[in-house]
């Protein structure tokens, strides 16, 4: 039961904040709408057992993600930063018309598939830090090696596209 | 009435479809790149909803660890596309995705 209350609560503030998120103007306020809508995230994933990604969630999405966006945006000066955003126009009302309908075929296939079945009970160590330390560091150690070689290769790719003498300055 | 009060794996399907249905909806209509890696963002959280929720319905904790390696790349985009994004500013002097025609015929 409080399962249930809390997970309709944080759902309904999460598609709130995104709807926040994609509609402000501002590029901030929408920074911010989107940390507030990964928080809410995070609390449904508490609500699904998986405290650690819920964590993992707050501390790197929330934490350090978004405050490397809200850097950028205010990097860049406010008003290069507010771009030409139009009003609704027909190739927008089409692009909203195809989203909602793909979002109808997709609830009507979990519907049609999941049904309304209860979770089945978890075993007792699910979701615990230990076992995910096993599946991170022992049986999906490849994949966590690499995916270190991925963020080092992202860290050179960063500094070079930041360093002056390689990026933006052939004016 | 077991519909409402008990949370069962097609409730987070269908938060997680309608997350990807607004980050889509973002994506095609906002034109400050920034924003558009925020809508990225979103529905790359969508697609980690599903799995925590298939985690859960499985009772299977690797799962998890995919969620987690879905983030590791989710940051390393973001910061490979904010740091385009500044080298574009520095360029173009804009984030308008609409102003930057540089490869149309």
């Amino acid at each position: 039961m409080i399962n249930a209350a809390v997970f309709y609560l944080f759902a309904f503030l999460s598609v709130i904040a995104a709807v926040f998120t994609i509609s402000f103007a501002s590029p901030v306020k929408s920074a911010i709408s989107m940390i507030f809508c990964l928080f809410c995230l995070a609390v449904i994933y508490f609500t699904l057992g998986a405290h650690f990604v819920g964590i993992i969630q707050i501390l790197v999405y929330a934490g350090a993600i978004m405050v490397l966006f809200l850097f950028v945006i205010m990097l860049l000066e406010k008003r290069d930063c507010e771009s030409s955003e139009s009003a609704i126009t027909p190739a927008k009302s089409i692009s909203i018309v195809i989203a909602a309908t793909l979002f109808t075929a997709m609830a009507a296939a979990f519907l049609a598939s999941a049904g309304h079945l209860e979770f089945p009970a978890a075993p007792d160590s699910y979701g615990s830090i230990k076992v995910l330390a096993g599946s991170i560091f022992h049986r999906y150690i490849f994949a966590f090696e690499a995916l270190s070689v991925l963020v080092l290769a992202a860290i050179i790719g960063v500094t070079l596209l930041a360093s002056k003498d390689t990026a933006g300055d052939k004016k | 009435m077991t519909a409402m009060t008990t949370i069962g794996l097609s409730h987070y399907l269908i938060l997680s479809a309608a997350l990807f249905a607004i980050g889509l909806i973002g994506l095609t209509t906002r034109r400050n790149i920034i924003v558009l890696f925020m809508c990225v963002e979103l529905m790359l959280n969508s697609a980690n909803l599903t799995i925590l929720a298939y985690a859960r319905q499985f009772g299977d904790s690797d799962f998890h660890a995919a969620a987690l390696f879905v983030m590791v790349i989710a940051a390393s985009e973001a910061a490979l596309g904010l740091a385009m994004v500044v080298a574009m500013f520095r360029y173009r002097g804009t984030v308008d995705s609409d102003k930057l025609t540089i490869l149309k015929g």
